[in-house]
């Protein structure tokens, strides 16, 4: 017990003002959107029926507005929480190595300890820890006013705000910790390390996002385009040939010169007069394609293993790197 | 003073190196979008007049090619313009906060106050070069903003006004020096880097916040009423609309207006005599706001930096 004491005491005081900060501001911001939730759950529990059908009555006016405004703040706290992970992972990831070699402890401590695995271990679990636990926390409350301010709609299902609530804010935290502690580990100072961190961790959330989305091409499934989504999540748009094949727009002109022609119900067209009508014969049905809602949290848990994955690799890159490298 | 210079590099050079990269990146990228934007609109317009004989008309078929180039560079545009808000914040905090904070965590802030004349002037000859480097690395993004805002289809060439605000012009290099001497005071308060950078962060969001409700109420409260044609010219800020009285020039808010005489809905249509204005700020008034709000900026700044001095001179060195 002594020893998990000492572990912990330590570990905070080497990062006492960066952790400090942190849990201010996760505190803060899981107020805010805690707060939010508690508002805009009252202000539709006076009337529910201002939120359905009759959200167009004149009586239902003030209390809309009152609803608007609540989940304008609602999503701006939502995009404040996308931004969170980032923050969180790379300001205490970068200095847990980098620290050390910039100010020259680093010499002394890698000395004194059995390994330097060892000695790296206890740090990368401790700030691991802490960032796990203040972005579940910030995931729930994510969830909640997500939740309060989409009443009706069951989140667990749907795409809205993919990314910016729930267990995947924890994921990208732990990516963005591990990509932290490598690169302040091989530049060895902190303000350098943390400027290239910020460049590679945008890199990467944007590589894998991309990839995230041509495998969920895999997953979509063709829909008319006039039907509502219902918390699928649209990839783009296709053209549906008579045979049944799915084409692109370049694919089916590969020029790019169209002068195809859609009608409100879909039908395409292979050209269209001046006045913009229909002039010439149907190629097919316009369709949307959907990542269905239910799919939801199979894609959540893929993404998460990709970051986690990713996360593991910058973590073992950091180990090897301090393993080989120079105190200095 | 070149002496000032080499030794600021040696010191900074990681850091400078990074950032000085970046913000030449950024400059070169956007005005190669903005020079790239002119002449995509020349080509436009000249194929325009000659398919329609009038320039200006709606695109001919033929030339909507041009039309996607030119969306394209407007989304690029978009991300510069984004970067370009940012350099002042990413510059200041990363190159004034550890002028101070650096030395008093690295230990080093001992030896180098021990060994010169006076604290003031050792603080005086790091400031400056910093100060300079910072505000000439984001003048010229901001020139480049200014090429950038200039070279889109809506003003081709005309005055943005207040288009692009906080994107563009001398305004950045003030805010990049107003947030680095936030940053050489708040480090020389904490005494260590990182947590100096988040801190300053936090005090910079709170001061923008600020200047933003405030500049929004010097705006609202100069805002005039103008016809809703000339109103949308010269990128004018738009407040609020409401119908004047063309008559006894009184102006009602749209919601009196679309109750009616009777208090209910009206069912409709435009009454006689009555005229759609907006209260905007003419985009001329541009270099008003700039100016005021470099004022501000320019006075918090320097009670930054003074307060920067007073803390080397009194703290530890430790």
């Amino acid at each position: 017990m002594s020893r998990l004491t000492t572990w912990v005491r330590l570990s905070f005081a080497l990062q006492r003002w960066e952790l400090l900060f942190m849990v201010g501001g996760s505190a803060l911001l899981v107020a805010g959107m805690l707060w939010i939730a508690w508002q805009a759950n009252a202000v539709v529990g006076i009337d529910p029926g201002c939120f359905g059908s009759d959200g167009g009555a004149r009586a239902c006016e003030r209390l809309v507005q009152q609803f608007n405004g609540l989940y304008d703040l609602g999503t701006k706290l939502l995009d404040v929480g996308f931004g969170v992970p980032f923050g969180m992972g790379l300001v205490l990831g970068v200095p847990l190595i980098a620290r050390e070699i910039d100010h020259g402890t680093a010499d002394m401590a890698w000395t004194l300890s059995r390994s330097r695995v060892r000695w790296l271990a206890p740090r990368i679990v401790f700030v691991a820890l802490v960032v796990i636990g203040l972005l579940l926390v910030i995931a729930i409350a994510s969830d909640v006013v997500a939740q309060a301010i989409q009443p009706g709609s069951n989140l667990a299902a749907d795409f809205t705000w993919y990314g910016r609530r729930g267990g995947l804010l924890v994921m990208r935290g732990l990516l963005a910790l591990g990509v932290g502690v490598a690169i302040g580990a091989i530049f060895g100072r902190q303000l350098p390390a943390l400027l290239v961190a910020i460049f590679v961790s945008i890199a990467i959330f944007t590589a894998v996002s991309l990839g995230m989305d041509r495998w969920l091409e895999t997953d979509a499934v063709a829909t008319p385009y006039v039907v509502e989504l219902g918390g699928g999540k649209q990839l783009g748009q296709r053209i549906e040939l008579a045979d049944g094949r799915l084409v692109s727009f370049t694919e089916l002109s590969p020029s790019g010169q169209t002068n195809i022609a859609i009608e409100a119900d879909g039908m395409v067209y292979t050209s269209m007069d001046e006045n913009g009508l229909v002039s010439g014969d149907p190629v097919g049905r316009m369709v949307s394609l959907v990542v269905p809602g239910d799919l939801y949290p199979t894609i959540v848990l893929r993404e998460s293993g990709v970051l986690g994955g990713l996360a593991l690799l910058a973590g073992g890159l950091a180990f090897l790197v301090v393993n080989r490298r120079r105190p200095y | 003073m070149l002496t000032w210079f080499r030794l600021t590099w040696r010191m900074h050079r990681a850091e400078l190196m990074l950032l000085l990269a970046a913000a030449g990146v950024l400059a070169l990228a956007t005005l190669w979008v903005a020079l790239q934007m002119s002449a995509t609109r020349s080509a436009e317009l000249a194929c325009i007049q000659e398919a329609n004989g009038v320039a200006g008309q709606v695109s001919h078929l033929r030339c909507e090619d041009f039309q996607s180039t030119v969306e394209i560079l407007m989304t690029a545009g978009g991300f510069l313009s984004l970067g370009a808000s940012a350099a002042p914040f990413v510059l200041g905090l990363v190159l004034g906060v550890p002028l101070i904070g650096g030395e008093v965590e690295g230990r080093t802030a001992s030896i180098a106050w021990t060994l010169s004349r006076s604290r003031g002037r050792w603080l005086w000859r790091r400031l400056v070069p910093v100060v300079v480097i910072a505000g000439v690395a984001v003048f010229a993004i901001g020139l480049a903003g200014d090429a950038l805002a200039r070279s889109y289809p809506a003003f081709d060439g005309a005055d943005p006004g207040f288009s692009g605000y906080g994107t563009r012009g001398p305004l950045l290099a003030i805010r990049a020096v107003a947030v680095l001497l936030i940053g050489v005071a708040v480090g020389a308060l904490i005494g260590r880097a990182l947590p100096a950078i988040l801190l300053s962060a936090a005090v910079c969001l709170v001061v923008f916040i600020g200047l933003s409700i405030v500049s929004d109420r010097w705006m609202r409260a100069e805002a005039i009423p103008l016809e809703l044609g000339p109103a949308q010219t010269g990128a004018s800020q738009v407040y609020d609309m409401g119908y004047r009285n063309d008559v006894t020039g009184e102006i009602v808010s749209f919601k009196d207006y679309y109750q009616g005489p009777s208090g209910g809905p009206m069912d409709g249509g435009e009454v006689p005599g009555m005229t759609m204005v907006a209260y905007v700020v003419p985009g001329s008034r541009y270099m008003d706001f700039v100016l005021r709000e470099s004022g501000v900026l320019g006075g918090l700044a320097l009670l930054a930096g003074g307060l920067a001095f007073l803390v080397v001179n009194r703290r530890r060195p430790y």
